[in-house]
């Protein structure tokens, strides 16, 4: 896979996966609104709500790779005449700020999803709160868009000559850097390690659990009584994704040219559809004291063990098998 | 003593563990003593997790597995840990950070016996969680942090 590292390949992939915080955030916008003004009990409780906050969850985890493919994205396209290093900036920061919105959204999107899959029903503050910070997220996300197509694209932008020119909805990567990365500032990076730790071992061992128990352990325990622990594991992604954001903001360069980063993302995105399946598997929610297990949730268990294994291998190898540091 | 540690630093094993150029010696036992530490603690948090009243329908007696798993993951580590010593005994031996570390688990080892114990003395199936059985749990979930911190902040020193 190291050869398809490349600065065009990932650019390339950056065009690609910006969708989902764009046009994927659009759809599940619109479904959200639909069923909040829709009058049907079914498409409230039962269909379309569930499915915005799903998408919603999901798109908040595909815009990792959406951000941090675009870091590579500007590797390919400095030296390219006519493009400014200012307007990939403004980019990058009004992109931060609309990445950490979306991902408050999710958060909210995936505590809905948790108490529906207890009640049937996704209390009104959390859908207030969930339809609130998406539709903020929406909006940063199309000013950041429409910053980073103007890189490429100057014609987009009403007077070109303001390429370049931040957005006041931006937080600045290099303020992130700087805090991280500044002289005087030893302390933070070990810091954010230490918690990058404690927050990887707590979604492992509730994340152990629960697939244990549907994958025929731990027989004697009703997986519903599991389901209360599942906030804890989103704690400890939540936790994982605000330092390792930190380390990648302050360093892009030890991770967009190293291919044990890529693996890494990818088992990550397993590994958080493994949370959103633990939360919401409406077998795994009928899956009572003594009710035997499945070869399915076998398969997706061991996936899922396999691949969060797979998450701390390739984080704990960056400086060894790539380049990193 | 430092001239015993200078001679294991100086030995063919030691020299092997820190500087062969193969994954399978540093970053190997690194990666397995990381992966004993996500097993180990990952474990004793969901334990402590419960007994301190999260997920109060979770039956307390079939978990008991859960410490076995974490005896299985801490002897992992002891052997790798000790393997990562060998690698770099000066440094390690005159290090607080190190000392602190290794304290910290001398103090939750006995922690996590007693609670095991005083968890299933009168009954496999317990259904109530003391007030002394909680302060165990909370005591020993703290202490595991405090390790994963000095052990982290040990690779910076």
């Amino acid at each position: 896979m190291s050869e398809l590292i490349t600065p065009g390949n990932l650019s390339h992939l950056h065009l690609l996966i910006n969708h989902f915080p764009t046009v994927g955030l659009t759809v599940a916008f619109a479904l959200l609104v639909i069923s909040i003004i829709s009058d049907s009990e079914a498409m409230k409780h039962d269909t379309m709500r569930p499915t915005a906050f799903g998408m919603l969850f999901a798109i908040a985890v595909m815009t990792l790779p959406v951000f941090t493919t675009g870091l590579a994205a500007e590797g390919a396209i400095e030296k390219v005449a006519g493009v400014s290093k200012q307007a990939m900036d403004a980019h990058e920061n009004s992109a931060l700020l609309a990445f950490v919105v979306l991902e408050l959204a999710g958060a909210a999107a995936w505590f809905g999803l948790w108490r529906w899959r207890r009640t049937r029903r996704i209390p009104p503050g959390l859908t207030i709160l969930t339809f609130i910070l998406s539709a903020v997220s929406l909006g940063l996300m199309t000013i950041a868009a429409s910053i980073g197509g103007g890189i490429r694209h100057p014609e987009i932008l009403a007077d070109p000559n303001t390429a370049g020119t931040q957005s006041m909805f931006s937080i600045s990567a290099s303020a992130v850097a700087f805090f991280v990365n500044g002289r005087g500032h030893q302390w933070v990076w070990p810091t954010l390690e230490s918690a990058h730790f404690v927050g990887m071992t707590l979604w492992f061992g509730v994340l152990l659990l629960a697939n244990l128990r549907l994958m025929g352990w731990f027989t004697r325990i009703p997986y519903p009584a599991l389901h209360r622990l599942l906030p804890w594991a989103l704690l400890g992604f939540g936790v994982n994704e605000v330092s390792g954001m930190m380390f990648y903001i302050a360093t892009p360069k030890g991770y967009t040219t190293n291919v044990m980063f890529y693996w890494k993302l990818l088992f990550l995105l397993i590994a958080a559809a493994d949370l959103l399946y633990l939360t919401v598997w409406p077998q795994a929610w009928r899956t009572e004291a003594g009710t035997p297990s499945h070869t399915r949730e076998r398969v997706i268990g061991a996936a899922a063990l396999a691949s969060f294994v797979a998450v701390m291998y390739c984080g704990r190898m960056l400086p060894f098998l790539g380049n990193s540091f | 003593m430092m001239t015993y540690l200078t001679a294991l630093h100086d030995s063919a094993f030691s020299t092997w563990i820190r500087e062969a150029e193969t994954v399978w010696a540093f970053p190997t036992v690194l990666t397995i003593h990381t992966f004993g530490m996500m097993l180990l603690v990952g474990c004793a948090w969901v334990m402590d997790l419960r007994l301190l009243g999260v997920g109060r329908t979770i039956p307390i007696g079939p978990l008991r597995p859960l410490f076995r798993l974490m005896w299985f993951a801490f002897w992992i580590n002891l052997a790798t840990g000790l393997l990562l010593f060998i690698a770099d005994p000066e440094r390690k031996a005159t290090s607080i950070l190190f000392w602190s570390k290794m304290l910290l688990i001398v103090i939750n080892l006995p922690l996590i016996t007693r609670l095991e114990r005083s968890l299933y003395r009168e009954t496999p199936e317990p259904t109530v969680v003391s007030g002394g059985t909680k302060r165990l749990a909370a005591a020993s979930a703290a202490l595991w942090a405090g390790t994963i911190f000095a052990g982290r902040l040990l690779g910076y020193m």
